[in-house]
């Protein structure tokens, strides 16, 4: 159990490492001179921007930014932002709350509503619940989230006219917060709540297919018997890794509903970085997300043992 | 056929044993062939300029404009059939793209295994822990905004998606005999991979194609929407939305057909791709189903047949279970 402990937090560590190298070399082969906006662009002092540059230390080897950069982060410092006036991890201070909050509820909702929707299907094959969920499950893997987010903004300015954009009124009431990311999680936690019940329907369907499942079955176990203590441990094994891959693209989402909900979070951060090619800001905001996603993982590879003995057994 | 789909053929229940492609793959393959006719009418003969006006702003579905036009007075349905055009071209060259170089990297991975393949599964990993979309967005910004570009992003985005895919069945198979055989009788590596492994991984490379294109339909409105994907004037279903929620209460249709227009192109591609798994590798039936107790006969010979017929161990663990039918 040790040895898979600490495996598992070598292989988080690699992937971290070769995540920070992708994300700095990334962000270096950007184009364009992110120091243009402090010049004047039609007379450049050229003598002021090199003593920014030094000053910034973007005069230095690659390798000896990345380590000056790499040991920064360890310390949680991700260096100044180029474009604006403020500290890199005090902008992502502001903002890394709601991001992972907003994360935090569509997981929530996506696997509370994903995985009983898919025992519902699985359990009632072909039937009228199961066309439903694969129906409804369908559609919402079809539509990204800014879709559904804009249309229901749409029908609400038509119709109910609440006030659903935006910030407004609830900064510093946690609950108010709270209020405000409800929809917008439940946008994402939908399109994950899709993916998580056609997996577990399919895993389900697959497990009660199986020769101990008749067996149980033929011994005299009563359905629900037969999915909770037979069948469900087995089945939801993949879903959980399916659920922590998935993580990934809901981080993404969230980049995007933050813009449709008008959210100052960090994808509206990483944008501003894009758009202004403003380097730390983008290496910090990619590298942090990608570090949630890895933490993520990490915490589903330590449950995986939990749900799954064999895990356990071979491991030891 | 290949091994693999007469295997998994001889798994299920003889009933349900289907040599056709069942109505999702001729839905999905419908709807794409269908929007690329539209779109070749539209390109080679268009009924109105796609980029200047051609009647009156923000009007409504008319005889002359079908669905309307936006608030330059461009026709709508001209401008809806391109941005799919763009959307279809984009995810299907993407995907291919990731296709080939994640096959690659996942043949040499399962084939050669050792050290190879853990470098290559390592970095796979590592870069799997990327969200695909902010890759995309980044890549989007070294290398420049619209099509070739978003192709190019995209396609490296999903290639390791396709090389862990691809890896897993050819461990499953590098120890069969035909693999064995060939090797042993001094056919060398690359030929092996490509004549002998190859053709029987094709199951998992479509489904992963198709599904992996529709997941580019919606990372490139994702991207249109945030202003990072297809840039002005070209047609781009994501654009159009964020460029359009101005007007929306003026005109919903600007908001609702572009919208339609995305989630048909996914579902199309998902369509091919749940047809495509159900073909190469259907389904057993499961021991029971719920909510229908009062026939039990009928199922109850059925599990006689079933179990008579069914020795085989558990489920192909190379197949992706969410594509099943």
């Amino acid at each position: 159990m040790t040895r898979y402990i600490i495996s598992r937090v070598l292989s988080s560590l690699f992937v971290l490492f070769v995540l920070s190298v992708l994300v700095f070399s990334m962000v270096r082969i950007i184009p364009g001179d992110p120091l243009s906006a402090f010049a004047d662009p039609s007379n450049p002092d050229p003598a002021a921007l090199d003593a920014l540059r030094a000053e910034l230390g973007l005069d230095q080897p690659w390798l000896t930014q990345y380590f000056v950069w790499l040991m920064g982060v360890l310390q949680g410092d991700f260096g100044r932002a180029i474009t604006v006036p403020s500290e890199v991890s005090t902008l992502i201070a502001a903002r890394l709350p709601l991001s992972l909050t907003l994360a935090i509820m569509a997981t929530l909702f996506g696997t509370v509503i994903g995985i009983p929707a898919g025992v519902l299907a699985a359990t009632r094959w072909r039937r009228a619940p199961d066309n439903t969920v694969r129906g409804m499950s369908f559609v919402l893997l079809a539509t990204p989230p800014f879709v559904l987010g804009t249309v229901l903004i749409l029908v609400n300015s038509l119709t109910l006219r609440l006030p659903l954009v935006g910030l407004a009124g609830a900064s510093g009431d946690p609950f108010k917060m709270l209020g405000v990311l409800v929809l917008p999680a439940l946008l994402i936690g939908l399109v994950l709540a899709a993916i998580v019940a056609r997996y577990t329907r399919g895993t389900l369907l697959d497990t009660l297919g199986q020769d101990f499942v008749r067996t149980a079955r033929a011994k005299g176990a009563s359905p629900s018997r037969l999915v909770g203590r037979h069948a469900l441990r087995n089945a939801l094994i993949p879903v959980t890794t399916v659920i922590g891959i998935e993580l990934a693209a809901l981080v993404g989402g969230t980049v995007v509903i933050e813009t449709v909900f008008a959210l100052p979070g960090m994808g509206s951060l990483l944008l501003t970085g894009i758009r202004s090619s403003d380097y730390p800001i983008i290496q910090a905001t990619v590298l942090l997300i990608g570090a949630v996603y890895v933490l993520i993982n990490f915490i589903v590879d330590l449950v995986y043992p939990l749900i799954d003995p064999r895990v356990r057994v071979h491991t030891s | 056929m290949t091994v693999t789909r007469a295997l998994a053929l001889a798994k299920v229940d003889g009933r349900r044993r289907r040599n056709h492609f069942g109505p999702a793959f001729w839905s999905g393959s419908g709807i794409l062939v269908g929007i690329l006719l539209l779109a070749a009418w539209v390109t080679l003969a268009p009924p109105f300029d796609p980029f200047a006006a051609s009647g009156p702003a923000l009007a409504a579905p008319s005889l002359e404009h079908l669905l309307g036009t936006d608030n330059l007075g461009r026709d709508n349905a001209t401008r809806l059939v391109l941005a799919a055009r763009t959307s279809l071209f984009i995810s299907g060259a993407a995907a291919l793209l990731g296709a080939v170089i994640g096959t690659v990297l996942g043949l040499v991975a399962g084939y050669v295994g050792g050290w190879v393949d853990a470098v290559i599964m390592r970095f796979v990993d590592a870069a799997l822990a990327l969200p695909a979309i902010l890759v995309a967005l980044v890549v989007g910004v070294v290398i420049g905004t619209g099509p070739v570009p978003l192709i190019v992003a995209l396609g490296l985005v999903f290639a390791p998606g396709f090389a862990r895919v691809m890896r897993a069945p050819v461990i499953a198979l590098r120890e069969r005999d035909f693999v064995l055989a060939a090797t042993l009788s001094g056919v060398r590596g690359h030929r092996v991979i490509a004549e002998h492994l190859l053709p029987n991984v094709l199951t998992p490379l479509f489904v992963q194609f198709a599904s992996v294109a529709s997941q580019v339909v919606l990372i490139e409105a994702a991207l249109s929407y945030l202003g990072q994907g297809v840039q002005a004037p070209e047609p781009s279903a994501g654009r159009m939305i964020s460029e359009f929620t101005r007007f929306m209460q003026v005109q919903p249709l600007l908001i609702i057909l572009p919208s339609l227009v995305i989630i048909l192109l996914s579902a199309a591609w998902n369509l091919l791709a749940d047809g495509l798994q159900d073909y190469f590798a259907p389904r057993r039936e499961p021991a029971f189903s719920l909510g229908r107790r009062h026939k039990r006969r009928p199922r109850a010979k059925q599990h006689l047949r079933t179990s008579t017929s069914n020795d085989t161990p558990s489920a192909d663990p190379s197949a992706d279970p969410e594509k099943r039918q």
